[in-house]
């Protein structure tokens, strides 16, 4: 009990209880502000207060498991040794603290580690403690924006070499790189999957396609180990040249296609214009060669300085095993790439109060070629028709919402909130070939088909590229690439068929993929068999700590069997089954 | 095959003997320091933040700090106040960014509180570990109907609208519900704390 009049202790309750409930309008934090100024017994009070709910806070929080999940995110994040973490500061200095990069070299970092060291081992305490009050701070800022691992490709970029586009792309170790930003010269890129588009200064350019191993010589220069690329050098980018393990390929104004083998085979594919192949002579390689080998090579390569000059549809095939040979191919155009696929190109959101992606605002789409900007106001909204989850219950729930549930529940995908959905619906291994069942005439449930059935608000026309753009939320235990779904036309009809995504456009590793802002699940007690059950059963939310992010695909109508200009106005998605993770989607729009 | 991974649990016995593995380049040892001191630093910093800070950000902040500055701990004197140490800059860091965003005084925090917890950070930081325990130890006492409400609000997070629908109450008289429980969590706090402290007679 205090010693304050009971009207004051009276408002001070109602205004401290807003504050903490965030409630509090500026008047009364002005209010509050000059009571607490005046009465120093309610700043005890309202101290102690705040720490009884912020301990509570950190109780509901707490359990066995999210400790673990505590200790092994920090553990992940601790640096590889001191020296590198030394060695990121001084990095992050040179880049965002111009007073010091005068002194920080890249050649003398070395140096200045070490003096960094010796510095804080023996300049006492005040040295130590500017430091322990700069490197938090100067560590902390260099994070807000590098919550994930940081692409290998941020090392310092030699040259101009660019990543133009990249689509799908997952690189060993390392996340994917930005579009436009810089390759570092002479580093090895190892494409795993995806393609990526290089763009050279003075004009050539280079589809890499994954599995790949290649690196940027110069900037005319492209070495690739292993792999496929699709190169286009117009006019003022003649000289531009892909050297692989065996051949130089120069280009003399053309499009051609190189393609390297794991045992180091070369085919060069001429589209248009002219190329030449030399010999990547390997004095090494050379010397080891018997001399019977010799004896067998093709009459073009007996001369050392084999040189071939291919023109249009024509092929050539090198090898450099245990002797030289090169020998024409069947020229096949169909593998030269003009460009990378048409795909959800990048996306932008709103921030939410923690600063992550909250509401959808535009998605930009490569169609046809071409680089589309769509609103979310102009995107056709979807409404949910059916539902039936996989039998048993999904601990995960259904639904990520609020910390309430909108009415109707179901209109939580076609919102634009990113961290709202309709999620984990049921599926199977192997996609639809007819019509799913949606209805039982005897209203047993058993024999309906689990998925999610969606009707847009007006047809989908089916254009060039995406039509549809599909959301999803996942987290770092999940598949990186996104989690696979069937989509299938509700109707089917001669040449109509089901579609089966397994990689999203932007999935985890992808830059364009933004950090999804706070959200709740909403699980259920009992397996959710109808649209009627997900409506109306009771549920129970739960906040989500982990960090989630928010994936896009694109689904072309043409992938489903629909003709050019055919309308769509219903869909059916069903999760693949072929993990435990089950497709959460978020968002699904309609492209007009 | 031998199990490589060392036994955390040895350290238990000597924070120092983990400390000087980790310094030895056997970084798995630092998951004993970690484990054994998040608990402590968690609540500190619950306590000591004002609304706005990421807690747990904070915290492994200071956790990745201490083991990148590791040598300049001198083994034998107190690791914890050394960590806490590094926990009070981060935080004051983390609430000098704050200060800086428009307007976050007149949406967060009023600088009287700010000041306040400040000046009330008296109290060792394992002591707020002992405020954990006890206020554990308080809650079961609760009734399960005023348990329910501290379920709602800190574990389900449910909108004060929502706790009023489903109490049949009103949204002021659920705040006030949620003031009584707290005040009484905290009188209960103090009481089962200095229990503890009195002397034995």
């Amino acid at each position: 009990m205090t010693n304050l009049p009971p009207d004051l202790e009276k408002r001070f309750t109602e205004l401290w209880t807003d504050y903490l409930e965030g409630d509090l309008e500026d008047s009364g934090m002005e209010e509050l502000r000059k009571m607490l100024s005046a009465h120093e017994e309610l700043q005890k009070q309202a101290i102690d207060l705040f720490r009884t709910h912020r301990l509570l806070g950190f109780i509901a929080i707490e359990d066995p498991s999210g400790n673990n999940q505590f200790i092994q995110e920090t553990m992940a994040r601790l640096p590889e040794d001191s020296d590198s973490f030394t060695r990121d500061v001084l990095e992050r200095l040179d880049s965002r603290l111009p007073v010091y990069s005068g002194d920080v070299s890249e050649k003398s970092s070395q140096n200045d580690k070490r003096a960094l060291r010796n510095l804080v081992g023996g300049s006492g305490w005040i040295v130590a403690a500017l430091l322990i009050i700069t490197l938090p701070f100067i560590w902390y800022n260099a994070n807000q924006q590098e919550d994930l691992p940081v692409s290998a490709n941020d090392q310092k970029p030699v040259g101009d070499v660019r990543f133009k586009n990249i689509s799908q792309a997952q690189f060993f170790g390392e996340l994917s790189p930005r579009s436009e930003s810089l390759l570092t010269q002479k580093r090895e890129y190892v494409l795993l999957s995806g393609l990526v588009e290089l763009a050279f200064p003075k004009g050539a350019s280079a589809i890499v396609e994954g599995p790949a191993i290649f690196r940027v010589l110069s900037d005319e220069c492209l070495a690739l180990d292993v792999g496929q690329c699709s190169v286009h050098a117009p006019d003022g980018a003649e000289g531009f040249r892909v050297e692989t393990p065996v051949t130089r390929v120069v280009d003399r104004g053309t499009r051609f296609v190189v393609n390297v083998s794991e045992t180091s085979e070369t085919e060069v594919h001429v589209v248009e214009g002219i190329a030449d192949i030399y010999r990547h002579t390997d004095k090494q390689l050379k010397k080891q060669s018997p001399d019977k080998d010799r004896e067998r090579l093709t009459e073009a390569s007996r001369n050392e300085n084999f040189e071939l000059r291919l023109r249009d549809q024509e092929a050539y095939r090198v090898n450099e095993d245990k002797m030289f040979s090169a020998e024409p191919a069947t020229f096949n155009p169909s593998i030269y790439r003009s460009q990378l696929p048409d795909r959800v190109v990048s996306y932008s959101a709103t921030k939410g109060p923690d600063g992550k992606a909250e509401f959808l605002t535009d998605v930009t789409v490569q169609r046809g070629g071409k680089m589309l900007h769509y609103p979310v106001d102009k995107m056709i909204p979807v409404e949910v028709t059916y539902f039936k989850a996989a039998p048993g219950v999904d601990s995960n729930g259904h639904f990520a919402g609020g910390a309430s549930l909108s009415d109707p529940r179901i209109d939580l995908l076609s919102d634009r909130a990113l961290n709202t959905g309709v999620i984990n619906p049921g599926g199977s291994q192997t996609p639809l070939e007819t019509d799913p069942v949606l209805q039982s005439p005897d209203g047993d449930p058993q024999g309906l088909t689990q998925g999610l059935a969606l009707k847009f608000q007006t047809p989908v026309k089916n254009g060039p590229g995406p039509d549809i753009v599909f959301f999803e939320l996942q987290t770092l235990s999940n598949p990186p690439q996104g989690d696979g779904f069937h989509v299938s036309p509700l109707k089917f009809s001669p040449g109509r068929k089901s579609h089966t995504i397994q990689t999203y456009d932007l999935s985890i590793s992808s830059p364009e993929c933004q950090e999804l802002t706070q959200f709740h699940l909403y699980a259920f007690d009992k397996n959710i068999a109808s649209l009627n059950e997900l409506q109306t059963t009771e549920c129970t939310s739960k906040p989500i700590r982990l960090k989630f992010w928010v994936l896009a695909v694109g689904i072309d109508l043409s992938d489903l069997g629909y003709l050019p200009g055919e309308e769509v106005q219903e869909i059916f998605i069903q999760d693949t089954q072929d993990d435990r993770n089950t497709v959460d989607p978020v968002f699904v729009g309609g492209l007009p | 095959m031998p199990d490589s991974t060392p036994d955390i649990k040895d350290c238990e016995i000597s924070i120092d003997d983990c400390l000087r593995r980790v310094l030895q380049g056997e970084k798995e040892f630092f998951e004993a320091v970690v484990r054994q001191f998040e608990r402590p630093l968690r609540a500190w910093l619950a306590v000591q933040s004002p609304p706005g800070v990421d807690v747990d950000e904070i915290a492994q902040q200071t956790f990745i700090a201490a083991y990148t500055r590791l040598e300049e701990y001198e083994p034998g004197t107190n690791f914890a106040a050394w960590l806490f140490t590094i926990a009070r800059y981060q935080l004051k860091t983390e609430t000098t960014r704050l200060r800086r965003i428009a307007d976050y005084h007149s949406r967060y925090a009023p600088d009287l509180l700010q000041r306040e917890l400040d000046r009330h950070d008296d109290e060792p930081p394992e002591m707020w570990l002992v405020r954990v325990e006890s206020l554990q130890k308080c809650l079961e006492s609760l009734g399960d109907s005023l348990r329910q409400y501290v379920n709602w609000r800190y574990r389900e997070e449910i909108p004060l609208e929502e706790m009023a629908r489903r109490s049949n109450r009103s949204v002021t008289a659920v705040k006030k519900q949620l003031w009584q429980i707290r005040q009484k969590l905290q009188q209960c706090v103090e009481k089962r704390i200095s229990k503890m402290q009195r002397p034995v007679s």
